[in-house]
């Protein structure tokens, strides 16, 4: 439990020098007064029109769902590569068959023209 | 109890100042490379050869005003910039940099250096998100979704290195590959692992989400003073990782022709990091579906054959 | 050791009560990772770091991610609130309330089994576990996983559109 108890510290440590840092720069900044346009968004120096709230393509929401499948599936493949040399030719053959059987869900999707993005 | 701490803190100011310093002196090299590219100097005004120059950076960043915009979400805007420079310090915990140096070691490093790298998508999605602007929303949802793309590439990259050292511990790996660097036998997971890298550090020709042309500055457009520094900051941090975890896992770490050590290790980080460079200033950009289409359809199943493969021999 | 566990669990706690009172989208799909997350943390300080980092990866790392985007695509901006309490809602605080006293004096009447070793498990235990003994369940999961891939493509697919 050792090693994870020096990770957390180290964790607390990389948060600690980000919050210096940004902390720093409050402390230091330059303080200006907000006037009219400065505090507008930035559109290419025109005033902003209508809302970035736009309805974006399915296709973002398409490619995340994919990923958590591909996702879940490498994770599957870390304990077999850590044992495949123990449980030998039939534990190749078992991931095989997983692997191919979540592929055919890989080839609808290009079939489908899922991962295709125009 | 007393003295393992005592090494432990050491070893972590040691990763975290040599981190940060590697990182403010690669912007240097890179704006310097950059020139010689295109013809021209690079920065040579502060100090000797322009030595100075993160320096000077770091101080008018530092100065800057800060500007919060009335419109955006005000913690999660600041949350944003922190995230990205968080996660890319903290896979340094588990790489070993020389034979009996590293801040600490478990036995699923490997799982943990994914963990940060799967949490630092937040930081591109909040930024883009707070910000309230058009061209920060688009880049954050194009990022993320690049992200999650190459991190599948990257992990099943990552499992052929396992598969051949048989374990998930860096240390345990670099310690395998004392005869035979894994840049050999796992060459085709080495092509996809390099290639998920550029696109996971978001840089050219993967630099999509920042792509000036189209979306002015991606997910911090609206960053100014030090929170845009931390976004910039955590990108070089993240080549510096990623170098670091490229020569841990295919180009044999700390092993060399000679005494193994250190020197070794830094040596092949430094050209990792100028391959980075190079590319940069040499290719141009991808389009968002060229992207996305070499993600899914060549580097997932090149990453699978090369599994495939691999075990077949192993289990030959 | 406890005093993390307390830790975590309480973290898990805010997380979950989070998600339940926030009208934020984003602010609430936040509170999930933070949920997420600690019980995460929770798995690696009960000797299961794979688990852990499994749990991490694909909780708080990819199923808040869809969630953020689902969010942007359909551009949520803000949950109607509508919680005010009717006959139903009092209805479900008295069944609710009750399960809770149930899970309660199950747990104080339940033998507890020792705790586990906190020394973190080696994966490979786990791995020798999932391709022999529980080989079917595992390629089962492959189905199941097809299955979701097809339906997600089926419900997006462009439509013919004007």
């Amino acid at each position: 439990m050792g090693a994870y108890l020096s990770l957390a510290v180290f964790v607390l440590v990389a948060v600690a020098i980000a919050l210096v840092t940004m902390g720093l720069a409050i402390i230091l900044r330059k303080r200006g007064r907000p006037e009219g346009e400065k505090y507008q968004n930035y559109e290419c120096g025109e005033v902003p029109q209508g809302t970035p709230w736009i309805r974006f393509h399915a296709g973002y929401y398409l490619v995340a769902l994919i990923f958590i499948l591909f996702d879940v599936e490498a994770l599957f493949l870390f304990p077999w590569a850590l044992t495949l040399k123990h449980l030998g030719i039939l534990a190749f053959v078992e991931m095989t068959v997983f692997v191919v059987i979540l592929l055919l869900g890989w080839l609808y999707a290009y079939k489908k023209g899922a991962i295709e993005w125009v | 109890m007393n003295h393992p701490l005592l090494g432990f803190l050491t070893a972590a100011g040691i990763v975290f100042f040599g981190v940060l310093g590697a990182a403010a002196y690669l912007v240097l090299a890179e704006r310097k490379l950059a020139g010689y590219f295109q013809e021209r100097y690079g920065p040579n005004r502060v100090g000797p050869f322009g030595l100075l120059q993160p320096l000077a950076d770091l101080i008018k960043l530092v100065f800057k005003e800060e500007v919060v915009f009335p419109q955006s979400n005000r913690w999660l805007y600041l949350l944003a910039p922190g995230i990205i420079a968080v996660m890319a310090l903290l896979p340094l915990a588990v790489i070993p940099f020389a034979p009996h140096f590293a801040v600490t070691d478990i036995n699923v490093a490997l799982l943990y250096v994914l963990a940060a790298a799967s949490l630092g998508t937040y930081g591109v999605l909040l930024g883009g998100w707070a910000s309230n602007n058009k061209y920060s929303l688009i880049g954050g949802l194009r990022t993320a979704n690049q992200m999650i793309s190459y991190e599948i590439a990257m992990a099943l990259a990552l499992v052929g290195v396992v598969l051949m050292a048989g374990s998930l511990s860096l240390k345990d790996i670099v310690a395998a590959q004392q005869h035979l660097w894994y840049l050999i036998p796992q060459f085709l997971g080495f092509v996809v692992f390099l290639v998920s890298m550029f696109a996971e550090t978001n840089r050219a020709p993967f630099d999509l989400p920042e792509a000036e042309a189209e979306l002015v500055a991606g997910y911090h457009t609206e960053y100014s003073s030090m929170k845009f520094a931390m976004f910039f900051v955590g990108e070089y941090i993240h080549m510096v990782v990623a170098a670091a975890l490229m020569t841990a896992l295919y180009l044999g770490g700390w092993y060399g022709p000679w005494k193994p050590g250190f020197h070794w290790f830094a040596l092949k980080m430094a050209l990792v990091l100028y391959l980075m460079i190079w590319v940069r200033w040499t290719y141009p950009r991808f389009r968002f579906d060229q992207l996305m289409r070499f993600g899914w359809k060549v580097l997932i199943p090149l990453a699978l054959v090369n599994l495939g493969i691999t075990g077949l021999v192993l289990l030959r | 050791m406890i005093y993390f566990f307390w830790l975590f669990a309480l973290l898990a706690l805010i997380g979950a009560l989070g998600v339940l009172l926030e009208t934020h989208p984003v602010r609430g799909a936040l509170y999930l990772l933070l949920a997420f997350l600690s019980i995460g943390f929770l798995y690696i300080l009960a000797g299961a770091p794979f688990l852990g980092f499994v749990q991490i990866i694909v909780y708080a790392g990819a199923v808040v991610v869809l969630f953020l985007v689902a969010i942007a695509v359909m551009s949520l901006r803000r949950i109607p609130d509508d919680r005010d309490l009717g006959p139903r809602g009092f209805l479900a605080l008295v069944f609710a309330g009750a399960f809770f006293l149930v899970m309660l004096a199950l747990l104080r009447h339940a033998p507890v089994p020792a705790a586990p070793t906190p020394t973190p498990g080696a994966p490979q235990p786990l791995a020798e576990a999932l391709f022999r003994q529980y080989l079917i369940p595992f390629e089962i999961v492959s189905v199941l996983l097809l299955v979701a891939i097809v339906g997600a493509i089926v419900l997006v697919r462009r439509r013919p559109g004007p």
